[in-house]
């Protein structure tokens, strides 16, 4: 079953707990596929990035797989350097450079 | 039953101090003249970074306040740590980071107190005297970097402020 979760702002410490509540409802509910739309995200922060990487190991636990696409290139390039490109897919934004 | 969601931890790293580490961990920091150096060894997913203040302990061998304090003593403990947790030395991937001069040289002197560079020289000696190489670096210059370390990947974010 796929589950999308799509966050309208950046994902910091202020916006991070809503992000964490919405991966715990996926999970719960059986998805074993999380797509996670960062379209409207421009920045992720430490806390941020501390919940998308336990999304990540979270769904990995429960069998499934999390997915990031339309990421933005300061976002994109965020993920290539912390190397979890090779731990869950991530996907660009289309047209972005 | 499903499993829990569990954020990776987050950890900061003041000055002076070391994580070592085999659960998958977040480690933030922010270097001036101090001098940060990640570790990581692929295999093992063991990873740990310093956040080391000065260069050698041997300039205040009286000073016995934290293992990571001096760039010297804060390799020794890092690769011991590491290789208690199951690290092989020979697969590490080592990174130095910071070492900038945002001292003020006008209130030094004029030619600075070039607490940065010798913090990148102490690491550069500690490291080739073992016979370990660094993959990547980013130092000196005149900016602070915010950094942020991930332990099972060893991959490093860096940011310079300012």
């Amino acid at each position: 079953m796929e589950h999308c979760i799509a966050p309208v702002e950046d994902i910091v410490v202020a916006t991070a707990p809503k992000l964490r509540q919405q991966v715990e409802l996926a999970i719960a509910s059986g998805a074993s596929l999380l797509r996670l739309d960062l379209r409207q995200v421009e920045f992720v922060d430490s806390v941020g990035l501390s919940v998308i990487i336990g999304a990540s190991m979270s769904m990995q636990r429960a069998g499934g797989v999390l997915e990031v696409f339309n990421a933005r290139p300061d976002v994109r390039d965020l993920f290539h350097t912390m190397r979890l490109d090779d731990h869950f897919a991530v996907l660009p934004l289309p047209g972005a450079p | 039953m499903t499993p829990p969601f569990r954020d990776v931890p987050l950890c900061y790293l003041d000055p002076k101090r070391c994580v070592v580490t085999a659960t998958p961990t977040l480690v933030s920091t922010v270097l001036g003249s101090c001098v940060g150096v990640t570790m990581h060894d692929p295999v093992s997913g063991v990873g740990g970074m310093a956040h080391a203040f000065l260069p050698y302990r041997r300039e205040f061998p009286e000073d016995r306040e934290a293992p990571c304090k001096f760039v010297d003593d804060a390799l020794e403990h890092l690769l011991a740590a590491c290789a208690r947790l199951g690290a092989s030395a020979s697969r590490l991937e080592i990174k130095l980071f910071g070492g900038a001069e945002i001292m003020d040289r006008a209130a030094s002197g004029g030619a600075g107190l070039r607490v940065g560079e010798r913090n990148v020289l102490a690491a550069r000696e500690g490291l080739a005297a073992r016979g370990l190489r660094l993959l990547a670096e980013d130092v000196g210059g005149v900016r602070g970097r915010k950094v942020l370390f991930l332990t099972h990947t060893g991959g490093v974010w860096v940011k310079k402020l300012g």
